[in-house]
């Protein structure tokens, strides 16, 4: 039995194309398959990326409230600022490690003193103290640079600054992302 | 077979269906891609706005404790308050360039002569977004981002309602003994108060009764109970002492410290008969002292009192909240005005009813005060480590559960208004389905609903030791001098 010219043209032009297709398909697959997952789990990681970081910017600011109600409001009563800051960190400094472990925390109390900032205090992780980046050590700055290059409130208003830097290294989950390398995350809250 | 060549107009076909694969998804792509970008462009608004929202948060509050230094000019604090806005932005890698600062002073004087009282600072910041400017169907403008933050500084007006009963002087000596001076708990409370005091700034006030019980006042027995009658006109408070209402500005901080460590008042505190407590009147002192002040003004002021007590609700026998359901007025027919000798030594319903009393007075007092709007904070003292030799952990009675340190606590934070303490639920003993049990809403002592209960609500803090006092009145202390209030 003859087919129709049309029927066969159709046929064979089916087959032809589906075959085509299904190469095409393939071809685009493979090209926007890894874009796709590229977006899906880049907007995945993003989010958990932001996520970490409010929770330390949420641990900076209350951590900097508390040790600024302690540590900077009472002018005449505290006398001693690492004690203060020790007695936050006493405070505080357990629930922070047991609920995030891999967070190094730092508080530093900063107190002017003539034309000179002195670090008064500080207190934290190891890591936290180590990684500060605030100046540290026994020699005071002066109050210029100390108001170019860290707070410039500081002034004879406000002759007590508290600092509460929170670090995190965070670790890409995905491994599709580990070009990127891992982030640290610092958060600051100056009272 | 022949087969004949593909028509012109097939080809194209075929052409036209392959091109649309590679249109179709080049359309889902950019849809993707279009997402992506959007869901980057509101996490770095959201990361923007928090990064706005602390800078300015942490600026307004210590703006609020830079107020009252001395000398400082508006011009000078809204300087100073801006630049901690800007380190703290600019620490967070935020350009200062990208964002612009409002700063403003209430109650505002051109002519720079009235206290500052509140400071509002609010911020606003620019940022580049991916997608969302240019996507046509989002028309909202999602270039700026902004945050406010408004902090007071109030002047407070602190009345300490002091429980000096012979218990608080219960680690040294002889039980109602000042002996050596060594009452453990009157010490802690000094320390307590001077820390409190020294929180204070010249435009507060301060004043301080101490309650006990005299000898055969041991309740008003005019007085009825309702929640209308506040007791005030039978002249029977005479175990109520006030001590000092004192306008900081006329002594300062650290006078008013010297004060409290010299003759005659150094030993305010150290006066111990051996009598139950009346807290009942020592609150009703405080308000009196706090709403009568004319210097004291309710709409713009802080008004707060700070009530101790080592009390015990002494409701062993019933053990549950009874007495103190919707009415409080259970326990109170026949009610004894006074107890002897022997129903002090003896425990006796008796001396449970009068003891009960007193707590649902001094419930009616708080009340009362908060419906002047004052703040009332409750501090539960008690000693877990049974130091008083006739007496267990917060002052129950030998013998008796833990569940009279629950109803004190329960009765305490009522006291207070605490309302997240109120609303708990849980029960002594969960093994033993019989213990007491409270409920949250179901059990407000003295009150059907927590909507019977107006005015401020407070806090209630228990220890049990007393060298936390210091730590816990700092803590008030702090948290109602310089507030964020949004």
């Amino acid at each position: 039995m003859c087919q129709s010219r049309r029927e066969l043209t159709v046929n064979l032009l089916g087959k032809n194309l589906l075959g085509k297709e299904q190469g095409v398909a393939f071809v685009e697959l493979a090209i926007i398959f890894p874009i796709v997952l590229f977006l899906f789990f880049g907007t995945f990681e993003y989010g958990l990326y932001l996520q970490t970081r409010e929770k330390n910017a949420s641990l900076s600011k209350q951590l900097g409230n508390a040790a600024f109600r302690d540590c900077v409001i009472p002018p005449a009563g505290q006398t001693n600022d690492q004690t203060c800051l020790d007695d936050v960190w006493a405070e505080f400094g357990g629930f922070v490690t047991s609920n995030s472990p891999d967070v190094e925390v730092v508080l530093s109390a900063y107190r002017l003193n003539g034309g000179t900032v002195d670090l008064r205090g500080r207190a934290g992780t190891p890591g936290g103290v180590a990684n500060s980046r605030f100046p540290g050590g026994s020699n005071p700055l002066s109050l210029a640079i100390f108001r170019r290059d860290y707070v410039s409130a500081m002034g004879p208003f406000k002759q007590r600054v508290v600092v509460v830097e929170v670090f995190e290294r965070y670790d890409v989950r995905d491994a599709f992302f580990n070009v990127f390398g891992n982030q640290t995350i610092y958060e600051v809250t100056i009272y | 077979m022949n087969v004949a060549p593909m028509s012109p107009a097939i080809r194209i076909a075929s052409f036209r269906e392959r091109g649309f694969a590679v249109v179709f998804a080049m359309l889902a792509l950019f849809v993707v891609i279009a997402f992506s970008g959007m869901a980057l462009d509101f996490g770095r608004l959201q990361r923007r706005q928090t990064d706005l929202q602390h800078a300015v948060d942490a600026a307004a509050l210590a703006a609020s404790a830079m107020v009252f230094e001395a000398g400082i000019t508006r011009s000078e604090l809204e300087r100073t308050t801006e630049a901690l806005v800007r380190d703290n932005l600019r620490m967070r890698g935020v350009s200062p360039a990208s964002s612009s600062l409002a700063i403003g002073l209430q109650p505002h004087s051109l002519l720079d002569t009235e206290p500052v009282r509140q400071i509002s600072v609010r911020a606003t910041s620019a940022l580049d977004p991916l997608v969302m400017d240019i996507a046509p169907f989002i028309t909202q403008d999602f270039t700026v981002v902004a945050a406010s933050a408004v902090a007071e500084s109030r002047r407070i007006f602190t009345c300490l309602a002091i429980d000096t009963s012979g218990s608080m002087c219960e680690n040294d000596g002889p039980v109602g003994s000042i002996a050596n001076n060594n009452c453990e708990e009157v010490r802690d409370l000094k320390a307590g108060v001077i820390s409190y005091v020294q929180l204070m700034r010249p435009e507060d006030y301060l004043g301080m009764w101490r309650f006990s019980q005299g000898p055969g006042n041991d309740l008003d027995s005019n007085c009825s109970f309702d929640r209308a009658d506040d007791c005030e006109n039978d002249g029977r408070h005479i175990a109520v002492e006030a001590l000092v209402m004192v306008p900081m500005t006329r002594v300062g901080r650290d006078g008013l410290v010297q004060i409290l460590q010299r003759p005659p008042y150094q030993n305010v505190l150290d006066s111990h008969p051996y009598t139950p407590t009346n807290g009942y009147s020592g609150l009703q002192g405080c308000r009196l002292q706090i709403t009568g002040n004319p210097n004291y003004n309710g709409a713009v002021d802080y008004g707060a009192i700070i009530y101790f007590s080592d009390g015990v609700p002494w409701t062993a026998g019933e053990s549950d909240l009874t007495a103190f359901s919707p009415g409080c007025s259970v326990e109170l027919d026949n009610y004894p005005t006074s107890l002897t000798a022997a129903q002090r030594s003896n425990y006796d319903d008796i001396a449970r009813k009068v003891h009960m009393g007193r707590w649902i007075n001094t419930i009616n007092q708080a009340d009362l005060a908060r419906n002047s709007g004052l703040t009332v904070y409750a501090i539960a003292l008690g000693d877990p480590n049974a130091k008083y030799p006739r007496l267990d952990a917060f002052q129950g009675l030998p013998g008796t559960s833990s569940s009279e340190t629950l109803v004190k606590d329960i009765l305490m934070a009522r006291i207070a208004n605490d309302q997240v303490f109120l609303q708990k639920e849980f029960q002594e003993d969960t093994n033993d389905p019989n213990s007491l049990r409270y409920s949250g809403a179901a059990n407000f002592p003295c009150v059907p609903d927590r909507d019977s209960i107006r005015g401020p609500e407070g806090k209630m803090v228990q220890t049990a030791d007393s060298g936390d006092l210091r730590q816990i009145l700092r803590d008030i202390g702090l948290s109602i001098k310089a507030k964020l209030v949004r």
